[in-house]
């Protein structure tokens, strides 16, 4: 009652509106290949956009660095799976659990640093992994990169062939579903007592250490998650472009965009990124490309100021709320 | 008002600090039990500021201490030395025995320890509830029931008043009732010893009477053994069995209420010394 605060969409509504729409998408796009495979992108990039915001906006830890997590797991899955074989599901699974063992490596020493800091350890941590795939040549193939990287099987369910080659409408429900398995493992982490204590490292985490959350295990779960779901999205992305070299896998772009998406969208809510990515995509396909076919990704930046400047909370901000306990009362 | 030798300036500034009277039973019972926190030569040196210069003191099972002293003596860096956020120079610090100096403030916690902030610091994206949860669930070690924590946040929300605020953001509160919040909290996380920095600056003088007995049913209700800083004269002479008072980071007297404001040296550290006078 009188609370400023008050949402007036809880955020399973506002994660049911965005799935439906995501799902309807394709149709409203009458299938066509180009714009599906512009929406393949912006749903991988919404989906990192989710995960980053688990560390971000959930616990308070800005990361510049994405791209690291992103690229480990692009990695993994297209080295498996060309040189050793693997199945590109498996490869998935993989990217994803490298992903999150990258992220303790630079995470353990990192969350001693707090603020800007700690994002730009990661940020260097991304430059590192960038340089170590350009010059592992045995592994990686350096710049030359990785070609040909065999896409997702097909699936069989009974006389139903799913094939992931052929069409890029099944690539892009495969990573709808991805996306929105991603958005589950952050909705069901907040919910969770790990959730909380995130949210109290996220309010101010000198007092969170004082009623008893282990601050550092705290972030360092958030990171993880983050990271791994991260990487599964990298692997995806492997097996969906076929190519890959150290600038495209560790692009800033994975690092950038996340954050870019998730102003946009309103950090505050779990949906918020996947919207913001959703909808600067839209924009900058329909809108700034048409008039400005050079240069349109300077609109980004422009877009970014605008946001930041009339709208803090982003798109979702104030309008979906947590849950909040208590309320009910 | 120039000659001060007998304690009466102090005596009056206690006196006349409030014109609205609180009146505040005396406190009769002595704590007995056995020593809960010890510090023992306890230093913190920022480069050559000493600003705990070799503390030593006792805090008995049941006590309420108060811990008072003039801006800059160290209370509340003796606070962030007791409860684990700042490193100590030199010393020692026994909580039931066990040295605890170096432990992390959230295994202090555990152990049973809790503080609050001088400058309340609730977290704003959640509720009062949830700030309490949250301390009911990660206080205390092991894992409990749901049910057995939301039954110690619904009796925590009762005892601090703020059952009909549970559903509220922190910052559409009012500064008494973040107080309670912030002690709601420290409370949540069942500790044995509270150590409570400034709970009573900000409030008025109404706002304090209705505090006072708050605190003394924390100690007689809850067992809980406090440690307290406080501005309010008045108010720690009246809920404290025993004061530590500190100036330039130095103990200068540990004893009764009542007996710190004959001591020449408490009276030197707040109103000067005769010959500056």
């Amino acid at each position: 009652m009188g609370n400023l605060t008050r949402a007036f969409v809880s955020e399973r509504t506002a994660g049911c509106i965005v799935t439906g729409f995501v799902l309807a998408l394709p149709f409203l796009l009458s299938f066509n290949p180009y714009y599906t495979s512009v929406f393949v992108s912006a749903l991988i990039l919404g989906a990192v956009a989710i995960a980053w915001n688990l560390l971000a906006g959930v616990c308070g830890q800005v990361s510049f660095g994405h791209a690291a997590f992103f690229g480990i797991g692009a990695y993994t899955s297209a080295v498996l799976v060309t040189k050793w074989g693997f199945s590109p599901y498996l490869g998935l699974v993989a990217g994803g659990v490298f992903g999150g063992l990258g992220s303790l490596i630079i995470g353990i020493p990192a969350f001693r640093l707090r603020g800007p800091y700690f994002a730009l350890a990661i940020l260097g941590f991304a430059e590192v992994m960038k340089l170590l795939a350009l010059n592992l040549t045995w592994l990686t193939e350096g710049s030359l990169g990785i070609m040909n990287i065999a896409p997702l099987p097909p699936l069989e369910v009974g006389s139903l062939k799913i094939d992931f080659y052929a069409s890029r409408t099944t690539n892009y429900y495969v990573v709808a579903l991805l996306m929105f398995a991603v958005y589950l493992v952050v909705y069901f982490l907040r919910r969770s007592n790990l959730g909380l204590a995130m949210s109290a490292v996220h309010g101010d985490d000198e007092t969170a250490a004082g009623i008893g959350v282990n601050v550092f295990r705290t972030k360092a779960i958030a990171l993880t998650v983050s990271a791994t779901c991260t990487g599964v999205m990298g692997a995806f992305y492997a097996h969906y472009v076929r190519f890959l070299s150290p600038d495209t896998a560790f692009d800033g772009y994975w690092s950038v965009m996340p954050i870019v998406a998730s102003l946009f969208g309103g950090m505050s809510a779990l949906i918020g990124p996947m919207a913001g990515a959703l909808v600067i995509t839209g924009l900058d396909e329909f809108v700034f490309k048409r008039f400005f076919e050079t240069g349109h990704k300077l609109f980004f930046g422009l877009l970014l100021a605008v946001v930041i400047v009339w709208a803090p909370t982003g798109l979702l901000g104030n309008r979906v709320g947590k849950r909040s306990e208590g309320d009910k009362r | 008002m120039k000659s001060r030798t007998n304690g009466e300036g102090l005596r009056d500034k206690v006196a006349g600090a409030n014109p609205a009277p609180v009146t505040i039973a005396p406190m009769t019972q002595p704590a007995t039990g056995a020593t809960l926190l010890e510090a023992r030569d306890l230093s913190k040196h920022f480069g050559g500021l000493r600003a705990v210069a070799s503390i030593s003191f006792r805090v008995r099972q049941g006590e309420i201490v108060g811990v008072i002293g003039p801006n800059g003596a160290g209370k509340t860096t003796l606070f962030a030395l007791l409860s684990g956020f700042l490193p100590a120079t030199s010393g020692e610090v026994l909580f039931e025995d066990a040295p605890i100096l170096g432990l992390r403030p959230d295994t202090l916690c555990h152990l049973g320890m809790a503080r609050t902030f001088q400058v309340v610091r609730p977290f704003p994206e959640m509720t009062v509830f949830e700030n309490v949860k949250a301390a009911a669930v990660f206080g205390k070690q092991g894992r409990r029931s749901n049910q057995e924590i939301l039954s110690d946040v619904e009796e925590v929300l009762r005892a601090t008043g703020l059952a009909p605020l549970a559903g509220q953001h922190p910052p559409s509160l009012s500064l008494p009732q973040r107080k309670r919040l912030e002690v709601a909290r420290a409370l949540a996380t069942r500790p044995k010893l509270l150590l409570l920095d400034e709970v009573l600056a900000g409030l008025n003088p109404k706002e304090i009477q209705e505090a006072l007995p708050f605190i003394r049913s924390l100690n007689e209700k809850h067992r809980v053994t406090i440690l307290m800083i406080e501005h309010n004269l008045r108010a720690i002479m009246g809920v404290c069995q025993r004061i530590l008072v500190l100036n330039f980071g130095q103990l200068i007297f540990d004893g009764a209420p009542s007996d710190a404001v004959e001591d020449a040296r408490v009276i030197e550290a707040y109103l000067g010394g005769q010959q500056h006078a």
